[in-house]
């Protein structure tokens, strides 16, 4: 396939995905600027780089990669910037929206986090999720347990402290 | 537990989407089309600049676009003008097939018939404070097989391009001067070889106008060369066939197949206000010729559909027209 073909498959997934994509940046970031960044950025990554696509089968969890690793540079950056610059930041307008559930991914970090968006949100399949994460399927699935257990503690937590 | 699971991915679902993300997303495609077009000639896209200034107020349109200039050869046959930061300038680049690497990139292809070819461009570059204009203006020669110049429809072809490039620049121009130096604004005018074959040359214009969004609009000459003429889309059938009915009523079936599949795809076919619908194809819409040999029907965004649809192509099937199409531009 050439290049210009699989830059137009990844487009096309682009503007079919996008919410998604967005979600799962959410998911990293918390609030709508920064999510909405990722988004474009790693669009304008991924037309970029559309070449280095091999395989038309794997563009959508290439994306999903990309998406993952910009959140992670957002996060880091914002981290920096937080320690730099911690008074500014404390005036700073960004919307945040009160999902507590949403909040109890917190508690994962951030493959595991990926590994439950993209299982019970997303409805991927294992080996796309392992593809995803460049990781074997094992590893995949044992992450998938060790997160589920981390959040049936931190959603039976707010249950208990909701009865009480 | 699984209450608790379903909970969250019902919060995930909910997660509200943007509204400007789709826009956003389109421009990051486009601005990373354009930088791929560039790339190698151009230093760095100012990415870090394309994002912040989409997150500095949701209000504010996000101005794709680099903050310097360079004077370095754009393309193969292109050298820019260098134009100043800060200055008003008006560059006109008139660039003439005398250098090496640029002959050779405008070397002629030989085929049947005609010979098209882009000899020369001009440049249309403007920059002050928040507005911009980029236009390339390129220059044909239609030739015949032995090479002698075909004069009138060398001149007519030209002539059709430079009225086109001068509504681009007016209406540029004009917006300019209406905003008295606050305006925000940017033109992109690009073009390229989009048919070459035996039978056909054309050439496709993509404008970009970047504003609070970005509206492109699209525009394709061809050239029959055999004959050497400028055709527009009735050229491509028999003389007198109703064309226009066939293929306006399959685009309608198109597009009624992909709103019944996919709820997001929107056209103006049965809308609320009559006035926008898609009735019948004219004369002067845009198409062209796929490599497969398929004739394609080009909309500009908001001429069939809401512009976050953007420009939309419809592929008719040879078999719609096979009873009135002129042999050899179809397969």
């Amino acid at each position: 396939m050439n290049s210009q073909k699989m830059q137009q498959l990844v487009e096309q997934e682009l503007l079919s995905s996008y919410d998604s994509l967005y979600r799962l940046a959410y998911t990293y970031v918390k609030n709508e600027s920064d999510a909405m960044d990722i988004v474009q950025e790693s669009s304008y990554k991924a037309i970029k780089n559309s070449s280095s696509v091999k395989n038309a089968a794997f563009i959508k969890t290439w994306l999903w990669r990309i998406v993952i690793n910009t959140s992670l540079e957002v996060l880091r950056k914002n981290q920096r910037e937080v320690s730099f610059d911690a008074a500014k930041e404390q005036g700073k307008e960004d919307i945040y929206l009160d999902f507590d559930t949403i909040d109890a991914l917190d508690i994962l970090n951030e493959k595991e986090r990926a590994v439950i968006v993209l299982r019970y949100f997303e409805e991927r399949k294992l080996q796309e999720i392992a593809d995803v994460l460049e990781e074997n399927l094992n590893t995949t699935k044992s992450i998938l347990y060790r997160s589920l257990g981390k959040l049936r503690i931190k959603l039976t937590e707010g249950e208990l402290s909701h009865e009480s | 537990m699984n209450h608790k699971l379903n909970q969250l991915k019902q919060d995930y679902q909910n997660i509200p989407i943007p509204e400007a993300l789709k826009q956003q997303t389109k421009l990051s495609i486009e601005k990373a089309k354009a930088d791929l077009a560039e790339s190698a000639k151009t230093t760095k896209p100012s990415r870090q600049r394309l994002f912040q200034a989409a997150k500095s107020d949701a209000a504010e349109p996000a101005l794709l676009k680099q903050d310097t200039k360079k004077s370095s050869v754009f393309s193969f046959w292109i050298v820019r003008g260098a134009a100043g930061a800060a200055a008003a300038i008006t560059v006109l680049t008139i660039l003439v097939n005398s250098n090496a690497s640029i002959a050779y990139a405008m070397e002629r292809i030989p085929v049947l018939g005609a010979i098209v070819k882009v000899i020369t461009f001009r440049e249309y570059e403007h920059r002050e404070n928040d507005m911009e204009a980029n236009i390339k203006i390129p220059k044909l020669q239609i030739e015949d097989r032995e090479g002698n110049l075909l004069e009138d429809s060398t001149n007519k072809l030209n002539d059709k391009i430079e009225a086109y490039t001068n509504e681009i620049i007016a209406a540029y121009e004009a917006d300019l001067k209406a905003a008295g130096g606050e305006g925000i604004q940017a033109v992109d005018l690009d073009y390229e070889t989009v048919t070459d074959n035996d039978k056909l040359f054309s050439l496709r214009f993509h404008q970009t106008v970047t504003m609070a969004g970005a509206v492109q609009m699209e525009k394709i000459y061809h050239i029959d060369k055999q004959t050497g003429e400028l055709i527009t889309l009735k050229d491509l059938f028999q003389e007198g066939a109703d064309y226009q009915t066939p293929i306006t009523e399959n685009i309608k079936e198109q597009m009624k197949n992909q709103m019944a599949q996919d709820e997001t795809i929107t056209y103006w076919l049965d809308s609320d206000v009559p006035e926008w619908n898609f009735t019948e194809l004219s004369d002067s819409v845009n198409f062209f010729i796929s490599e497969s040999g398929k004739l394609n029907i080009v909309f500009d965004e908001y001429k069939v559909a809401p512009g976050f649809m953007g420009v939309v192509t419809f592929e008719i099937p040879t078999e719609t027209v096979k009873d009135i199409i002129k042999d050899g531009y179809l397969l």
